[in-house]
């Protein structure tokens, strides 16, 4: 096990750190409480102390930090309660390390083996099974599903007063698989979009979300991913656009190819690069005036800084509101908001994730915006717990969301 | 004798070399994952960024926030490239003439005051130290050593015996300690630089790092 898990990148980063400490503020567990267990390269220690000690490693001459007592962070428990709870591998540190040690790299492997030892949190594992479980036996699902979209296309129809709405799903010959995630909230928005742009599309049986990656687990991550890639495969469809999430986005686009040694058979786009595109060629029209308050966004770390989608919220948001503010330090340097990687999900780590979250609540309160975009559900959650823990006195809503208030049918 | 010191320090070389290809080969029999996924930009660009415009300090908030820490390490950096010449120059008995020696002993003096500087400020903050292991004291007063004997030999203050003698103690020490990340530096740099760059991150303008409200 922790040979499989010693790839090139991770034995670079166990060995090629040489403790300056320069990344200590880029992390915010660190820049809400500078304390020595924050700094990233203390993770990255103890991670590195875990190989050696199992053998994973040949080891260096002098390999004893101070202030660390032997056997305490070594340890499977404590190793996972770092790479699950101190950890949202946002890469922040790895963008600002002089060397371009990936600690994320490391607490990512860190995760895996805790994972494979049965030291996961147990609602992330309970819901990457869920999802897995969902996958094989899609039959008993469908029907409800199928009932509640109906739903959904009805009361849509009304509040957009257009008998013509409607949410295809299965459809063959589709240009566009959409997968949204496990809520409405994430599937009526981007359909009136869709509807608005005489988009040829169909809505995903599934949910976006792959906790496989969060427990740092490359096969159940492939299972759940392999659902959607089949049910695209089975639809013929060109492209699968992922709804508003973060890890989804991540895992679909840019890891599940590795997994499977080659491109999938489609293109895979989030839906916030599609909104940039019709936007900016006239596929899509709106009307910034309505929404008139300040709005400022927050750059998800796995579609930001993991992804590469740092211009195109940007072109969305510029057009679809009439203030837009930008927080600082943002896109490639934004912080994370503290509910990254599987954080979010678990309930007994919520003073953790507030404490964590303190430089995302400044950098929102200085932008003086009244409202925070965020296209990723679980910093959605996350901002939603800070704004109430900090009294930001904002709103938290989703791209999709504002365009939607902003467009008008063509 | 007199090609003693010369002797062991072509010895202590070779174990240096040989540690330096053995962490090189370890390295690469490690698995790595290609990646197919189609690229929103270019992985050569964001290798050459990584390695260019990326290290410059006033592009990283890390480097901008310890810009004394980060100018200690170039100077550091540049008086081991200085002293790593100036061996090479009395190795090979090559006379670099009075002004290269004058600009390579500054170099080193430079070199050697920022190694010092590095254990100091290092011993000096209660986090670094948290993090330390004896080897990071250990690496940069060999090498402060080092730059000091080599600038003392170009300035004809000691024997090169004694430039050889530190030079020496450096390579047999180097395959052990952290001055490997000689090796790890170009594969992490290069990796990440290379994902930066198939991930698109280069393709927008870049963040703004500056006005720090956090």
């Amino acid at each position: 096990m922790l040979d499989r898990q010693l790839t090139r990148e991770v034995a670079a980063a166990l060995d090629g750190c040489v403790r300056c400490g320069l990344c200590a503020e880029s992390c915010h567990y660190y820049a809400a409480q500078p304390q020595l267990q924050n700094m990233p390269v203390y993770r990255g220690e103890a991670v590195r102390r875990f190989f050696h000690k199992a053998g994973g490693r040949a080891r260096g001459l002098f390999q004893w930090p101070v202030k660390t007592k032997p056997g305490d962070t070594a340890s499977l428990d404590s190793l996972a309660e770092m790479a699950f709870g101190k950890c949202t591998l946002c890469r922040r540190c790895t963008v600002n390390c002089p060397v371009g040690v990936d600690t994320a790299a490391l607490m990512r492997s860190a995760r895996s083996i805790a994972t494979a030892a049965g030291k996961a949190p147990e609602i992330l594992v309970q819901l990457a099974d869920a999802a897995i479980s969902r996958g094989e036996s899609m039959d008993l699902f469908r029907d409800m599903l199928l009932d509640r979209i109906k739903e959904l296309e009805e009361e849509t129809r009304t509040r957009i007063n257009d008998p013509t709405f409607s949410i295809p799903v299965g459809k063959k010959g589709a240009e566009m698989l959409f997968v949204g995630l496990s809520g409405e909230h994430s599937i009526v928005p981007p359909a009136i979009l869709f509807h608005y742009a005489g988009a040829n599309w169909t809505l995903s049986l599934f949910e976006a979300s792959n906790y496989g990656t969060f427990l740092g687990d490359s096969e159940r991550s492939k299972k759940i991913a392999l659902r959607i890639i089949n049910e695209a495969r089975e639809l013929g469809v060109k492209e699968v656009v992922i709804g508003e999430c973060g890890h989804a986005y991540t895992t679909l686009r840019w890891e599940a190819p590795k997994w499977f040694k080659e491109a999938l058979p489609f293109r895979v786009r989030s839906l916030i690069e599609v909104l940039a595109d019709w936007i900016q060629n006239g596929r899509l029209v709106l009307n910034p005036g309505a929404n008139p308050d300040p709005v400022t966004y927050h750059d998800s770390c796995n579609l930001g800084r993991n992804g590469g989608l740092l211009e195109e919220p940007r072109i969305v948001l510029r057009a679809a509101v009439k203030d837009f503010r930008e927080m600082y330090p943002n896109k490639e340097e934004s912080y994370c908001c503290g509910g990254g990687s599987g954080m979010a999900a678990v309930q007994e780590w919520q003073e953790r994730r507030m404490q964590a979250g303190l430089p995302k609540a400044r950098q929102i309160r200085a932008t003086g915006a009244k409202i925070v975009v965020a296209s990723c559900d679980n910093c959605r959650i996350q901002l939603g717990e800070l704004n109430e823990h900090y009294n930001l006195g904002i709103a938290v809503t989703g791209l999709a969301d504002i365009v939607v208030n902003a467009a008008l049918k063509n | 004798m007199a090609n003693l010191p010369l002797i062991i320090l072509l010895v202590s070389l070779a174990v240096a070399l040989t540690g330096v290809a053995v962490w090189i080969y370890q390295l690469f029999s490690r698995p790595y994952a290609c990646d197919p996924s189609p690229s929103r930009g270019s992985d050569r660009l964001g290798m050459l960024y990584a390695f260019t415009i990326g290290m410059l300090p006033w592009k990283k908030e890390s480097a901008s926030l310890h810009k004394i820490v980060y100018i200690r390490g170039i100077f550091f950096h540049i008086g081991i490239f200085a002293g790593m010449l100036a061996l090479m120059l009395s190795i090979f008995s090559i006379s670099g003439g009075t002004v290269l020696s004058l600009v390579l002993s500054i170099l080193m003096w430079i070199g050697a005051l920022a190694g010092i500087a590095a254990i100091i400020l290092r011993a000096a903050e209660a986090n670094l130290r948290g993090i330390s292991r004896a080897d990071d004291y250990i690496s940069p007063a060999l090498i402060a050593l080092f730059l000091c004997m080599g600038a003392l030999h170009i300035m004809n203050i000691i024997d090169t015996a004694y430039f050889y003698a530190a030079a020496s103690v450096l390579c047999l020490y180097l395959p052990w300690s952290k001055v490997r990340h000689c090796v790890f530096f170009f594969f992490m740099r290069g990796h990440i630089g290379a994902m930066m760059g198939h991930r698109g991150l280069l393709n927008a303008p870049h963040g703004h790092a500056g006005k720090e409200t956090a």
